[in-house]
């Protein structure tokens, strides 16, 4: 082998010079604690809230859609009253 | 600490907090070092390592058991590291260090700008930058492969698994990884070491 080859060798020999690292405590102590700070995170918006939040859009969905029926047929009524004195106003031109 | 997978799932149904410490207790060294291996910089590897087991904290009851606990993490910390790894070069590019990315600053070691390895020895340190300025050079699934079966020790089954490919495509990966390595380090040694 020469000195080239044996070099090369030396290098993808990973496990000649790339060991294993040990957790510190630090660390340790870091990812024991994930438990209390991810409950904490996701806890922080109390379920009340949520709910109480969900059933506000879910009202305003509602108030919304009968809103809209309520236009509508209003809307006709309007259509209605219009050709109502279209009809008269023409009567009128008539005499 | 060996945990077995199906009494560790029975324990996450009962009581997901003393799972999840046993979880850490038996792999956060392995996945310490898997981040490691990928990130090549402890404070990085660290923030990555605490990422992993809050994404499997969170997770943890649909672990189903279907892979074993090492794979599922595994796969869990080759995404994070990815990820880590993403917004790491797109912040870089935006800076002054892009010019040491070009292709024609031939192996240029750019995982050794922050290059921390605490498992590399002080007197390896620099065969363990040009090794790993080498790796960065291989397509991605080769990078991934290698860093998994050569560095960290898992098996072609495992790996394959984790890649979420076959063992046939792992064994092609690794081959072409470890010809183009040698092609790397080849052209280093003519322009560097002669």
């Amino acid at each position: 082998m020469d000195q080239k080859e044996k070099w090369i060798e030396e290098h993808l020999n990973t496990e000649t010079f790339i060991g294993k690292a040990p957790v510190s405590e630090d660390m340790m102590m870091r990812l024991k604690a994930i438990p209390s700070i991810a409950k904490t995170t996701y806890d922080s918006v109390p379920k009340k809230v949520v709910w109480a939040v969900a059933a506000s859009i879910a009202i305003l969905i509602c108030v919304n859609i009968f809103s809209l029926n309520g236009y509508e047929s209003s809307s006709n009524e309007g259509t209605a009253q219009t050709e109502y004195s279209d009809s008269y106003f023409s009567y009128l031109k008539q005499l | 600490m060996q945990l077995d997978d199906q009494s560790f799932i029975q324990l996450a149904h009962k009581n997901k907090d003393r799972a999840f410490n046993q979880l850490v207790e038996a792999y956060a060294g392995l996945v310490f070092n898997a981040c490691l291996n990928t990130v090549r910089n402890r404070e990085d590897a660290e923030d990555v390592v605490q990422e992993v087991f809050t994404a499997a904290y969170l997770s943890l009851e649909k672990f189903e058991g279907k892979s074993k606990l090492s794979t599922w993490l595994y796969s869990i910390a080759l995404n994070k590291s990815k990820e880590f790894l993403r917004n790491k070069t797109r912040k870089k590019r935006s800076g002054v260090l892009t010019v040491l990315e070009k292709e024609d600053s031939h192996m240029v070691p750019t995982g050794t700008i922050n290059f921390d390895h605490p498992g590399v020895q002080l007197e390896n340190k620099e065969r363990a930058a040009v090794f790993f300025a080498a790796i960065d050079k291989l397509a991605e699934n080769q990078r991934v492969a290698y860093t998994l079966h050569k560095i960290d020790g898992i098996s072609y089954a495992e790996v394959a698994e984790i890649m979420e490919t076959s063992v046939s495509s792992v064994e092609s990966l690794m081959f072409r990884a470890k010809k183009r390595l040698r092609e790397l380090l080849s052209d280093y040694y003519e322009k560097n070491e002669r």
